[in-house]
């Protein structure tokens, strides 16, 4: 069962990557870095990463993907996309890929509990979450200052 | 097996970072990048050090699709989206 979820992963990952930076039409490779993250996370789950594969899919096909294409679709008119590429294909694939990964990822037994990481970035490393939150609020600042006349 | 795919997509976010000039793709391709290293991470460490790992790099990752998008937001204001028209961002 693992090794076909490592073979469908690796396939998800493959074509993702090279369809996202290939396409010649940027939603279309948005759509390849959708897939290429689902099979990021089935690595993870193959792994017995849970928590990342969790957080794979919540954070990047979730979060990092819908921003791109907000602000994609700050430069294009919205309806123009869907009707280029069908929104019921790209939620289709989207959703197909996600049936497939997850439920063999569900199968790898996980033995890291979420209560291990709190020591590890409280205690030990707490400093160095401190310079991550910071360069984000950096980011965050910066990207503010870059727009700040925009209209 | 997943080490020589992790390199593998390694090589193709390096050659989008290389080849591309549309900010969009080049945040794409870092992404990709920064997606097989965490792979490889996972693959190779200790378990809880290397998924901790893994989550500082997903912290990097936000906050480089956070000035990318900032970026390309900026070039789209002058109608672009080709990083080599970039010359105010210049020190």
């Amino acid at each position: 069962m693992t090794d076909v979820l490592t073979v469908i992963s690796s396939l998800l990952c493959i074509v993702g990557a090279l369809t996202s930076i290939s396409a010649k039409e940027i939603m279309r490779g948005m759509l390849g870095l959708t897939v290429f993250f689902i099979g990021i996370a089935g690595f993870f789950g193959k792994l017995g990463a849970w928590y990342l594969a969790a957080g794979q899919l919540f954070l990047f096909v979730g979060g990092v993907v819908t921003l791109l294409v907000l602000a994609f679709s700050f430069t294009k008119t919205p309806a123009s996309i869907i009707e280029r590429f069908g929104s019921f294909a790209i939620a289709g694939i989207v959703t197909v890929a996600l049936l497939f990964v997850l439920p063999l990822a569900s199968v790898v037994y996980q033995p890291l509990e979420l209560t291990d990481f709190a020591p590890f970035f409280f205690a030990q490393y707490g400093w160095v979450v401190n310079m991550a939150l910071f360069l984000l609020l950096s980011a965050v600042i910066g990207a503010q200052y870059l727009l700040e006349d925009y209209t | 097996m997943i080490i020589a795919i992790a390199i593998i997509l390694f090589g193709i976010g390096v050659y989008g970072v290389l080849a591309r000039r549309d900010i969009l793709r080049i945040i794409m391709s870092v992404a990709i990048m920064l997606g097989s290293i965490t792979v490889l991470a996972v693959a190779l460490g200790s378990q809880l050090i290397s998924q901790s790992f893994v989550l500082f790099v997903w912290s990097v990752e936000v906050l480089e699709i956070i000035l990318g998008l900032a970026i390309f937001l900026y070039l789209a204001r002058h109608d672009t989206k080709d990083i080599n028209k970039l010359q105010e961002l210049k020190w």
